[in-house]
This record gives C-alpha cells, structure tokens and sequence, in this order.
C-alpha cells in the first residue's frame, strides 16, 4: 500500500495555521540567537505576529475557505473552532508574559516555546490518527513542562517542573497504553478505520474496549485535572510563573478536551449509553473536589488553581448528559456548550491571572492579603477583577453565567436534572471563596501606604480584552452562539 | 502443554524474554545506585528488542539494540558519570501506609487487566506467522514517509523543543 508523497500543497491546506506557527517560531528561535541586550524584547511580539496571523488562516476556513483532510490530520470545523480558541488563548498568555516581565523575567526562549506547545495543541484538536494524537499530546506535554521550570529564580517552579514531568509522564504512558488496546481491538490507527472495526469490538471484546477506556480516561483526566487525578494541580499552578499558570488552566485543557472529544465520541460512540456513567461521576467528584478544595486555600494562585478544577468538572457536565441519547443534535448542542464555556472560560481566566500577575508583582505576596483595599488603590483594577471572580463563578450578565447555563439547558434536554442541580449547588460554594477576594478588595482596608498598584500598559491591554470578552459573551450570547449552531462539527 | 500454553520454541523464548524484561525492571526500581538503575535499563531495551524480533520485526529489534540498547544507556552512563559527584545511593523515605495503597493500586489493576485478557475470546484460527516474510524495512520507510508524513514531522518539533529546553534550564543565569 503506497500512497504518493504528501506535496507541501496538501501539507498547507491540511495544517496551515501550524504551518505558519513553526515557521514562526524557528525564525524567533534564530532571531532570539542572533540579537542581544534589550532587542532580545522583539522576539515575543514576533510570537504574537505569527498567532495572529495563524489565526486569520484559520479562522478563514470557517468563512468557505476549502481545506483538505488528510488521514492522519481532519480539517473540520471542530478542530478549527477549537484551533481558534487555542490561538486566540496563547495569544493572550503572551501578552500577559510580556505584561509581567517587570515582576517575573522569563528567558525569551519561552516565545518560541509557547508557539511549539501551540502546535501541538492543534494538532490534538484535529489529529483524526490514534499516533498523529499522541503524537500532539508529547509536543504539547514537554514543551509545558519546560515552561513551568522556567523561572529559574525561584525554587518552587522548578520543583513544579519536575512534580509535571513526573506524574505528565505517567499520564501519557497510561494513554498509551489505551490506545495500544484500541490499536490491537480495531486493526488501524486511523479514526476512520476504527469507526468501522469498532462495532465488532464492541461485541467480541467488551472488556478490552472498557480497559482501554478507562486508561485512556485515566491518562487525559491527568491532563485536564479532573479529580481524582487533579492532585498536581495546585502544586504545579503555584510554581509556575504566572503566564504558564494560565496557559495550562486554558490552551493545556482544552487541547485535552478537545482530543478526549473527538475520540471517545468517534471511537467509542457507539457503546456511549454503557459508559456514559462514568464520565458522569467523574464531573460530580471534580465539581464537589475542586469548589471543597478552594475554600481553604489562602493562596490566590493555588485558589485559581482549584477553581480551574471544577470548571473542568463543569465541562465534563454537556459530555456526561449527552451519554444517554447520543443523537447528533444532542451532540452538537452539548459540544456547542462546552466550546461556549471554553471561550468564555479561557477569557475569565487569563483576566483573573493577569490582574494576578500585577497585584502579586506590586505587593510581593500571593496571598489573598495582597489584595486588601485594592479598590482604594486601584477602582479599574479592582472592578475588572470582580468582573473575573463573578464570571467565574456564573454572575448573570457575564460570560460565565451564559457558559453554565448553556451546559444546564443540555443536562434538562438530556434528562439529567441531578446533573443540572449539582453544577448550581457547587456553583453556589463557588461564590464563597471568589466572595472572599471580593471582600479583601471593597470591603478591607489597604494595608500601609495607599500607592495605586500600577501595571504596565501592555497588562491592561490584556485586561481590557479579557474584560471586553466576559462582557460581551455576557450580554450578547449570540454572537459566539449563532457562529456554533452554524457548524457542521465533524465534517 | 503447560497452562493450555503449548510448548514451542517461540513460546520458550517469548517466556525467556519476559522474565528478562521483569526483572531487569524490578531491578531498575529496587537498585540504589543510579549507574546500576542505567545498566538495568539496558536489559530491559535488550529483551524488548528480543520481543520485536520474535514479532518478525528483525530491523526493529537491531534497531532497538543499536540505538537503545547500544547508544542511549552508553549516553546515560557517560552523563551520570560526568555529573555524579561522590556518593549516589539515595534511599527515599519509606511510609508504609503508602506502601499499602500503592500495592493495591498495582494489585487492583493487575488483576483488571489478567481478568480481561482471560475473559476475552481471542480469535485462534490465525494462519502461522511466516517469519521475515517481507522485507520490515520497506514497510517502516512506507508507514514513516508515506502513511505517518505529518506526525513524523511533528516529532521532530518534540525534539527540537526538547532539545532547547533542556539547554534553557541547564545554562546558568547570565
């Protein structure tokens, strides 16, 4: 079975935003080399140039612009949804980086390094080939580990480091191991082929199709921290400088959904109503672990860390619900759900880091003191961050508020009202602790002098954009939503 | 017949095989000093490559001998020995509660996986393996240039990373 070679021509129309992005990131790479001193500030707004321009590639393609699928590697519009909430995340954790530098100085080597985990990212959104995914999954993996061992000031982040290469390490072995089984069950690599295989799978070898499963569950979950596999969470979170921090809670995750999605839902979709059940506890253990966690931290790094655990369990809820009556219109309103949540998600997110970044920088302390009185200090900072906190944890009027009731009108049409009544009751314990940052920031007094907490201009670019996007996916829904209910996910 | 197992020559060698890769790993966890953990791994690329051959893949056993076996543990060896300073042995702090969980952690998943394999019907009408029947290389170089193009690529993006991360947090802060 020879097949032609692949021509750069199909290359490029199959993956030309990761294309455009390692172009990118091998001309920083050089250009990072050659230029010395202050010109070494080039490099991560070069990193910025390449995402935008990745993103205008691919946003091309949801407005008629033909790609082509390869076996290997689909161009449909779920990966190119998810491509753009990638590119449109790590764009902002880089301007976030260079917001930070004042506080936190990375090594400019970490401009091409995010464009390198960013590929990968991609290609998990879109790999259709059991190796072109895991494939992704180790460019992402290593590369972010690299990052959280970046800062090398500080102690914490290369333990950090290690703690992730450690348990991310095991992660992919158990996810391999899954595969291997799927592998052995279906025949192919290849999506395609298994679609085909699988029923027969399904009939002659259930327990090695539920085996599989479960270590390919097992190994993603890691990724994605759903409890109880959440454990390195907070550690690794609080090492990390600050703009790592946010681009594993948003670009790391949703990678990982995104290629938990398109496997479990094509390889193993037609077995959904067996084993749709333990998706579903799955959420309900992460929701309730992650919310319980966060109201002990003290530290706001470790909180948002917590807090990022139960938004995965949130978004596990459309996944779970849509188990039992797997029709496409089901699917379709369940994954419009969660890529809503993820917009709206990665928005409050990198916001919440950001403000963060500058606060911690400015008080030089991470605990919620940090931020007593800030609202003396600093109204805009203040406010955006409230704006933040009550998306989060789903304020009407915010993104966050949308994103879960879009995810609670799928588990009502589905029928899994437990699931619906448990996403609000966490959400309620949610308002607990983001209640005690509110506090310490309108209620408490600043604690010495009264200096306004000053970020640079480029952190207040990102704020605002964060700002913006929590509000207007807030107030006007249909904006992202009329663009999801137009696409035909899978092809 | 031994265990509904018939005795033949590929059975023998495959059970042979296994045992080096068991306890050349046992041995990789259990040993305290580093440079003996990498000669350790060395048996375990040396019965893995054994395996690959027993598949009928001969020129991904030899590989795997070349590369794994040969370069790579030699590397290891050549790296700790420039980096070991004095006394290497480290002995981690035992808890044994933590031993408990971790060996019904490896208990539980064990016998998950022996009862699966167990329970499944395997299918056993399969014609006998020629061995080296075609020609591995040819099938390798039409999988990695032909069917798996774009994730070969991609891996060396893993390397290059990989690469230049670990010079980025090796070298010293200037």
């Amino acid at each position: 079975m020879t097949s032609a070679f692949l021509t750069f021509g199909d290359a490029w129309r199959n993956l030309g935003p990761e294309i455009i992005l390692t172009v990118f990131a091998f001309v920083i790479m050089i250009v990072e080399f050659i230029v010395t001193g202050t010109k070494k500030q080039i490099a991560p707004w070069l990193s910025v140039i390449g995402i935008i321009v990745a993103m205008i590639v691919t946003a091309a393609r949801l407005s008629g612009v033909p790609g082509l699928s390869l076996p290997v590697n689909a161009v449909d519009d779920f990966g190119t949804i998810f491509k753009l909430l990638l590119l449109l995340s790590s764009g902002l954790v880089i301007l976030l980086a260079i917001g930070s530098r004042k506080q936190e100085s990375l090594p400019y080597e970490y401009s091409y390094l995010v464009l390198f985990a960013t590929v990968g990212a991609m290609i998990m959104a879109s790999a259709t080939d059991l190796i072109t995914m895991y494939v992704g999954l180790e460019l992402l993996s290593i590369t972010t580990y690299i990052l959280v061992a970046l800062y090398k000031k500080s102690i914490r982040s290369s333990e950090g480091g290690l703690k992730y290469l450690i348990i991310g390490s095991i992660a992919s072995a158990t996810f391999l191991y899954g595969l291997s089984f799927l592998y052995g069950m279906t025949g192919s690599t290849q999506l395609g082929t298994i679609i085909a295989n699988v029923q027969s799978g399904w009939s002659s070898y259930p327990g090695m199709m539920f085996l599989s499963l479960a270590l390919i569950i097992v190994g993603l979950g890691v990724k994605l921290s759903v409890a109880p596999f959440h454990l390195w969470t907070a550690d690794v979170y609080e090492g990390a400088p600050t703009p790592v921090s946010a681009y594993l809670a948003v670009v790391s995750k949703a990678a990982a959904f995104a290629l938990l999605l398109r496997l479990l839902i094509a390889a193993y979709g037609q077995g959904m109503g067996q084993w749709y059940g333990i998706v579903a506890w799955l959420a309900v253990i992460t929701m309730v672990i992650g919310n319980v966690g966060a109201l002990t931290q003290k530290n706001v790094k470790r909180l948002l860390a917590y807090s990022s655990i139960a938004q995965a369990g949130y978004l596990l809820v459309p996944f779970a619900a849509i188990g039992q009556t797997a029709t496409t219109a089901n699917i379709s309103q369940g994954l419009s759900a969660i890529v809503f949540y993820l917009f709206a998600y990665a928005l409050m997110t990198i916001g919440a880091f950001a403000i963060f970044a500058v606060v911690a920088g400015a008080r030089a302390s991470e605990g919620i003191d940090a931020f007593n009185g800030l609202y003396r200090r600093s109204p805009w900072l203040a406010s955006a961050m409230a704006i933040f906190l009550l998306s989060l944890a789903g304020m009407p009027l915010t993104a966050g508020f949308f994103g879960k009731f879009l995810i609670f009108l799928v588990a009502f049409n589905t029928s899994q009202y437990w699931l619906g009544v448990l996403l609000f009751a966490t959400s309620v314990i949610a308002f607990y602790y983001y209640f005690a940052i509110l506090r310490a920031m309108f209620m408490r007094e600043p604690v010495g002098d009264r200096d306004p907490v000053k970020g640079t201009g480029v952190m207040h670019v990102v704020v605002t954009l964060c700002v913006v996007g929590t509000l207007v996916l807030g107030v006007f829904p249909s904006s992202l939503m009329g663009l999801l209910n137009g696409l035909h996910w899978f092809g | 017949m031994l265990f509904g197992i018939p005795i033949t020559g590929e059975t023998v060698s495959f059970f042979l095989l296994a045992l080096i890769i068991i306890v050349s790993g046992v041995m990789l966890l259990t040993l305290d000093k580093v440079m003996h953990m990498a000669l350790a791994l060395g048996g375990v690329f040396l019965g893995v490559a054994g395996i690959f051959i027993l598949l009928g893949s001969d020129f991904l056993g030899m590989v795997q001998i070349l590369i794994y076996a040969g370069a790579i543990t030699i590397l290891m060896v050549f790296a700790l020995m420039l980096t070991q300073k004095g006394d290497d042995t480290s002995s981690p702090p035992t808890s044994g509660v933590r031993a408990i969980f971790t060996l019904l952690g490896v208990v539980v998943f064990a016998v998950t996986v022996l009862l699966v394999i167990r329970s499944t019907s395997w299918p056993v009408n399969r014609p006998a393996v020629e061995p080296f029947a075609k020609p591995t290389v040819t099938l390798i170089a039409n999988a990695m240039f032909h069917t798996y193009t774009v994730p070969f690529e991609l891996v060396s993006l893993i390397l290059t990373a990989a690469l230049v991360g670990a010079v980025v947090i090796a070298k010293k802060e200037d």
